[in-house]
């Protein structure tokens, strides 16, 4: 199997564990990640240009077809741009002509033959949950772990075709993999609130602290996430937060790869689980 | 068989049965679809359930002319097939109309949201207009609501600044004269203090936290007074309502209890939630805010079923369908100058001769309009027919308000029209189902 | 052999004037890093105060391990220019031809000397290996300058913008060195040269020696003399290749070694003696001298200053690492960074957001023109507020990536500029739309735009769009106000204080839309506050696409609000006054 590689603005400096950690997972699988010159995603920009939103996407999926590869990424916000991306091509032939005549410029055009994946779909669907049990060496049971879906992957549905939005299961059944417990919790589909970071930071920290109040509750000892801003949100921002205001319970988040890469027994300096800001002290023994 | 989910289903597969329509009839039919093996595909709009009140009615008013209230609605329903009514109910026995309420009772016991039914009579509860309403069955939040109107015991209603469509003021002094022993308060929701506007849902899903219903009972405690209960709009979580409010009881001493809202309320959402997530770990494929864009039928008789997608168009191949579309709100039947038509199928539709009959000269005529009445007709399988009475397709069944000879808000009948029919309609699938597979082995 | 004329006083006077006056340059310019502000409350930190902590930030270098790492950004870095390299190989063959050559040359011909001289005593410039080697370093400085050149015009564009700093910089190389050759040849075909040169020299003995010496040197050294004939018998050749032997070849190897001068000799063989007579060899040295002259003077003040301070700003930067600079430290060595700046334009060649250039055209997302306007707004220069609105739009396109800062040759941590401008701007009052736009309310936006734009701006700004969810009735017209996406709605349900409450719910911005009040949608909290997160979108039981309806408004609202105080462009940041002013008259009126 082999994908191109949409890493996102984020991950080179802001959440390098990601990549690795998500290459070192798909590498046991078989997985090849080809890396191309992909520009940003247009998620930071749509709330001002729509055009330059939809151009900024088209160039990646023209560079990924010129490779004939279908794009992983491991960002519920890339995924949702560059699905929404594909949508508005799609339906809009003036758009899409306006584009192309644009992408031209660089010998890039848009043709709709590519696919593009969230990591999540990749290892559920297509490495496939029965592979990912055989790989699992350590099994988690220790844990209980709360899995954030992330809004941009999974709603609008009739756009992103992730999962079921209302009743999504995917992560769960990825979680219970690795042999940790998916725990039930209330706001599991709600917003981290890292949108409205710098933007409006009192309600984005409303908004992340809710999810943790729900997540200690329910009685998780950790946030699992998929998705570089959540992850950013909950982590980075999470313990910035909670060393200035202690009445809100901590819950460190981890990344899927993470979690999933202790149970295949990979090592830390693949994983990067030190590099997280906040440690969930039950697994502390189970890094390498 | 390992049944398809959401993000990997295999487009070939071919589904026993494709619901269309994700209002109550259309869950309703789904859940009694999956509870019998059936692999399901159900398509329909996201917020079908959300109208719901959470209160369960069967039948309250028969026959309409007449307003006529009845204690217990099995007699009502025996009434009207004795009149020769061509109500839905009437092709069905009363047995089975329990069975249904049964099974669907039952799966939302157990998930969490317990009702209670009256049995052999219907229930009284109070409304957030200070009304008494008629109903079969009530959920727990609202069980010692029943309980303290039938004991006109003290009573503390609390309403929440900001919360506009509550008053417990209005409810209180509407019901003086019955139930005197009522007291009200109004409190500042913990978060909200200043907030000229909050809104039911978001309380609900802010009581879900504990800290937030310490909050909360810390500023109504003392208050309470004599009241041997207290009663809330129903804003009692979405999601873990039965420990919201034995915690609430708890902090308080004594037990509480909701006062249903108008829609789209909160014990809509709750109901939405459940059928949302447990239906499809039962084996349910939603196609969520999809539309079914065309039908069309194998050589062996299937549906094919174009369900669209604003840029993907999915296939879906079923070999029945139930058509739970509802009425207009549901988009089930459409309407133009010339009269009204069913969109997917174009089944022949029973209706008012041209639109000057659709409705009466009086606006509040007594007997509803002739417009409320239109719909599908069907034989004794809920399948569509013509108006002479032929079957339209042997494996297309039509169930809850789209159907016709019935005027489910007067009557007070729409959820139990929903469930029973949803469940003769499924019924009556597996019959043909299995004469299918019979045929071909 | 004597050269007389560098020992001349004015040569002498300009060589030490330049020297100074580069010294001085780079004194005048090092200082500056120390008092430009750079950053937001940059009023904060005193000058004492940033030369302390460029102080203590170069001891913490020093006393830190991290030699190898040193050697290695000196080496692979510096010298080598590896981080050219990553990216673009010609690239990196014009630099290297020109930075190798012209220091080769610096070293073995400029400062002979200082230091050929005294490593090889024997040197002679008219020897090999120098003469070859001072021919193949100007070759190669050549080839980078022709490399330079095409490059400009093949690439020509915003991504590669030629200025006058490149103009300058190509051409008084181009200048030192074609200038170079032609002394060179100039002196080679000399009849004048050659004969103060057998008069210093030559012990003149036997008669008829001299023509024999001249007849050798014009055929193998290709001097020119006037007037002499071209069949010289293979005796007297013999003799003057005698003659040579003993007395010139000490010093004089085959002037066919210096490979470009002697054919550009051959090549001026039809001219040789009037330039001879002109003394064509002493005009070109002085031009040549003086324009190497004038390259030191202006150096600290030309692109050429890049030789100074990519070198510091690489090693600095790799030693410090590409976290965020803060404290007073970071303010001198951010100015340090703009003065690094040769304008290469790899940075917004590999710009992640460079496609919201291409579709808005506002230079100001490219990294090397948001330099450009860093380097303008640090020097204090003042802008208009039409203008600033232009560079704030560009400076909050950036995704900070980092790709930029991965990519620049000269080592700039451009994110950190980036942050620091962006804050700055912020500071200045030329935040993100998000916040600028809920400086007002919708009502006042609305009247804002009534009042300072005409009618017709909104049908304007429908025009040439792919989408008009917000114009369309048929988009949200089966809106039945049902609340659903209210309920639904996180940001509604935030539990913030009074301030932080959002002003109206997603359903009234959907009846605001069936009103036709599209006014009073755009500038509301609830559409710039909306946390994009598609709930109110994926639950409504209508299916409208609320989200989208609200990135709409977004994009709407930003293009139209952004261009009222834009109305007067010649005005000065005055013009945000003016709009203030507006705005607390339209209050007054409906207080009144």
């Amino acid at each position: 199997m082999k994908f191109a590689f949409f890493k996102g603005c984020k991950i080179p400096c802001y959440l390098e564990q990601y990549g690795t950690s998500t290459r070192a997972v798909l590498r046991t699988f078989g997985v090849r990640l080809i890396d191309l010159e992909f520009n940003c995603c247009g998620y930071p920009n749509r709330d001002i240009n729509f055009e330059a939103f939809i151009l900024s996407a088209a160039r990646n999926l023209a560079l990924a077809e010129k490779r004939r590869l279908d794009i992983l990424t491991p960002c519920k916000c890339c995924y949702g741009s560059l699905k929404h991306a594909v949508h508005y091509l799609r339906e809009h032939e003036r758009l899409r002509r306006t584009i192309n005549a644009e992408l031209a410029g660089e010998g890039l055009s848009w043709n709709d033959t590519i696919r593009v994946k969230h990591l999540l779909t990749v290892l559920c669907d297509d490495i496939g949950l029965p592979a990912l049990y055989a790989s699992i060496k350590r099994p988690l049971s220790e844990i209980s772990v709360a899995a954030h879906y992330g809004c941009h992957a999974l709603r609008p549905s009739a756009v992103v075709h992730f999962d079921d939005p209302l009743a999504p299961s995917i992560f769960e059944d990825l979680i219970a993999a690795t042999g940790a417990r998916p725990v039930d919790w209330p706001r599991r589909l709600d917003c981290c609130g890292n949108p409205l970071r710098g933007r409006n930071d009192e309600i984005s920290l409303d908004l992340m602290r809710t999810k943790l109040c729900d997540a200690e509750e329910s009685g998780a000892d950790c946030i699992c996430t998929a998705c570089t801003y959540c992850q950013i949100q909950f982590d980075e921002v999470q313990s910035e937060e909670s060393a200035a205001d202690e009445s809100v319970p901590t819950v460190p988040s981890i990344l899927y790869t993470q979690l999933l890469g202790i149970s295949m027994g990979l090592p830390e300096r693949k994983l990067g689980i030190r590099r997280n800001y906040l440690q969930i002290d039950k697994l502390r023994k189970s890094i390498k | 068989m390992t049944l398809p989910k959401s993000h990997n289903y295999d487009p070939r597969h071919v589904f026993d049965v494709m619901v269309i329509g994700s209002g109550i009839s259309g869950m309703a039919a789904s859940l009694f679809s999956v509870n019998r093996k059936l692999s399901t595909v159900q398509a329909g709009s996201a917020g079908g359930t959300l109208f719901t009140s959470g209160l369960l009615d069967l039948i309250g008013v028969y026959p309409l002319e007449e307003k006529r209230l009845w204690k217990n609605p099995w007699e009502a329903l025996d009434a009207m097939r004795a009149d020769g009514s061509q109500h839905p109910y009437t092709r069905l026995g009363n047995n089975r109309i329990s069975d249904a309420f049964n099974e669907l009772i039952e799966f939302l016991g157990s998930v969490g949201m317990r009702f209670r039914c009256g049995g052999d009579h219907n229930l009284e509860v109070i409304t957030s207009m200070g009304t008494v309403k008629d109903t079969y069955c009530v959920p727990e939040s609202m069980w010692h609501c029943v309980d303290a109107y039938e004991e006109k015991a003290p009573c503390l209603f609390v309403d929440f600044r900001g919360l506009k469509e509550f008053s417990a003021r209005q409810i209180s002094s509407a019901l003086r004269s019955e139930w005197p022993a009522t007291r009200t308060l109004r409190v500042a929701f913990p978060g909200t203090e200043g907030r000229n506007e909050v809104h039911a849902a978001h309380l609900a899903r802010a009581l879900e936290m504990a800290g937030v219903r310490e909050a909360l009972t810390e500023a109504i405690r003392p208050e309470i007074g004599d009241a041997r209960y207290v009663g809330f709009p129903a804003v009692l979580g979405i999601k873990r309502t039965p420990a919201i409010i034995e915690h609430l009881g708890k902090l308080l001493g004594v037990p509480v209890f909701e006062i249903p809202m108008m829609p789209a309320s909160v014990p809509g959402f709750r109901l939405k939630e459940l059928f949302d997530t447990e239906l499809p770990r039962r084996g349910l494929l939603r196609l969520i805010d999809k539309r079914v864009e065309s039908v069309n039928r194998t050589d062996n008789g299937n549906f094919l079923l174009a369900i669209g997608g604003n840029d993907e168009t999915v296939l879906i191949q079923a070999r029945a369908v139930v058509l739970a579309t509802g009425r207009f709100m549901g988009k089930g039947l459409i309407s133009d100058r010339k009269g009204i038509y069913e969109p997917i199928f174009n089944l022949p539709l029973h209706q008012p001769e041209g639109r000057l009959a659709w409705h009466h000269k009086e606006f509040l005529h007594p007997g509803g309009h002739p417009v409320n009445r239109a719909g599908v007709e069907v034989d004794d399988c809920f399948r569509p027919v013509d108006a002479g009475g032929t079957v339209v397709h042997e494996n297309l069944f039509a169930a809850g308000s789209i159907l016709a000879h019935q005027d489910w808000m007067r009557m007070k009948c729409g959820s139990g029209l929903a469930i029973a029919t949803a469940y003769a309609a499924v019924n009556a699938c597996i019959d043909t189902l299995k004469k299918k597979d019979g045929e071909i082995g | 052999m004597q050269e007389p004329l560098l020992g001349s006083r004015l040569l002498f006077i300009c060589l030490y004037a330049s020297i100074i006056l580069c010294a001085v340059g780079i004194l005048f310019r090092a200082v500056r890093w120390f008092f430009i502000n750079t950053g937001p409350a940059s009023g904060s930190a005193g000058v004492f105060s940033r030369i302390a902590a460029a102080i203590k930030g170069f001891f913490a270098i020093l006393i830190s391990v991290r030699f190898f790492l040193f050697f290695k950004l000196l080496v692979l870095d510096v010298l080598m220019q590896t981080r050219i390299l990553k990216t673009d190989v010609s690239r990196w063959l014009m630099h290297f031809l020109i930075f190798t050559g012209f220091t080769l040359l610096l070293l073995m011909h400029a400062m002979d000397d200082l230091i050929t001289k005294k490593i090889f005593p024997e040197y002679f410039s008219t020897i090999d290996p120098f003469q070859y080697l001072r021919n193949l370093f100007g070759l190669m400085v050549i080839a980078g300058v022709a490399i330079a050149v095409y490059r400009r015009i093949r690439h020509r564009g915003p991504l590669l913008a030629t200025r006058y700093a490149d103009r300058y910089a190509l051409a008084i190389l181009a200048v030192i060195m074609v200038t170079g050759y032609l002394l060179e040849s100039a002196k080679i075909s000399s009849e004048r040269v050659f004969n103060r040169m057998v008069n210093d020299f030559s012990a003149a003995s036997e008669p008829g020696d001299d023509e024999a010496l001249r007849a050798y040197w014009a055929r193998e050294y290709g001097t020119v003399f006037a007037g002499m004939g071209e069949d010289a018998s293979e005796k007297v050749i013999a003799r003057g290749r005698e003659l040579n032997e003993q007395s010139c070849a000490t010093c004089h190897s085959s002037t066919r070694s210096a490979f470009v001068s002697y054919p550009l000799a051959r090549a001026i063989r039809p001219v040789a003696v009037s330039m001879n007579t002109v003394k064509a060899d002493t005009v070109l040295y002085y031009i040549h001298v003086l324009a190497c002259f004038i390259g030191l003077a202006y150096l600290p003040f030309s692109k050429m200053f890049h030789l100074i301070t990519d070198p510091l700003t690489i090693v600095i930067n790799g030693l410090a690492g590409r976290k965020s600079a803060r404290g007073a430290s970071a303010l001198p060595r951010r100015a340090l960074e703009l003065d690094a700046c040769t304008g290469c334009g790899t940075c917004s060649r590999y710009c992640s957001v460079a496609p919201v250039f291409r579709i808005t055209g506002n230079r100001e997302v490219l990294p090397m023109d948001k330099l450009r306007t860093v380097r303008r707004l640090a020097s204090g220069e003042r802008m208009s507020a039409a203008e600033l609105r232009v560079i704030s739009e560009g400076a909050f396109a950036c995704s900070s990536c980092f790709r930029c800062t991965e990519v620049c040759p000269a080592g700039i941590n451009l994110q950190d500029q980036w942050s620091a401008s962006k804050e700055l701007l912020a500071e200045r009052g030329f935040p993100l739309p998000h916040v600028w736009i809920k400086e007002h309310t919708s009502s006042e936006w609305s009247d804002l735009a009534r009042c300072l734009q005409g009618p017709g701006v909104e049908i304007d700004a429908v025009k040439g769009r792919y989408y008009n969810l917000t114009g369309d009735s048929e988009v949200f017209a089966h809106c039945i106000q049902c609340q659903t996406c209210t309920n639904v709605c996180p940001v509604v349900a935030s539990r913030t204080g009074r301030d932080g409450a959002v002003d109206i719910t997603p359903q009234k911005i959907m009846n605001l839309l069936r009103l036709g009040l599209n006014d009073l949608a755009m500038g509301s909290r609830m559409t710039w506050d909306c946390v994009t997160c598609y709930q109110c979108q994926e639950n409504c039981p209508q299916g409208i696409p609320v989200t989208e309806i609200i990135y709409e408004l977004k994009n709407r609202a930003y293009a139209r609000y952004k261009t009222i105080v834009r109305e007067d462009d010649n005005e000065e940041e005055g013009a945000v006054i003016d709009a203030r002013a507006a705005m607390r008259d339209i209050r007054q009126d409906k207080e009144s």
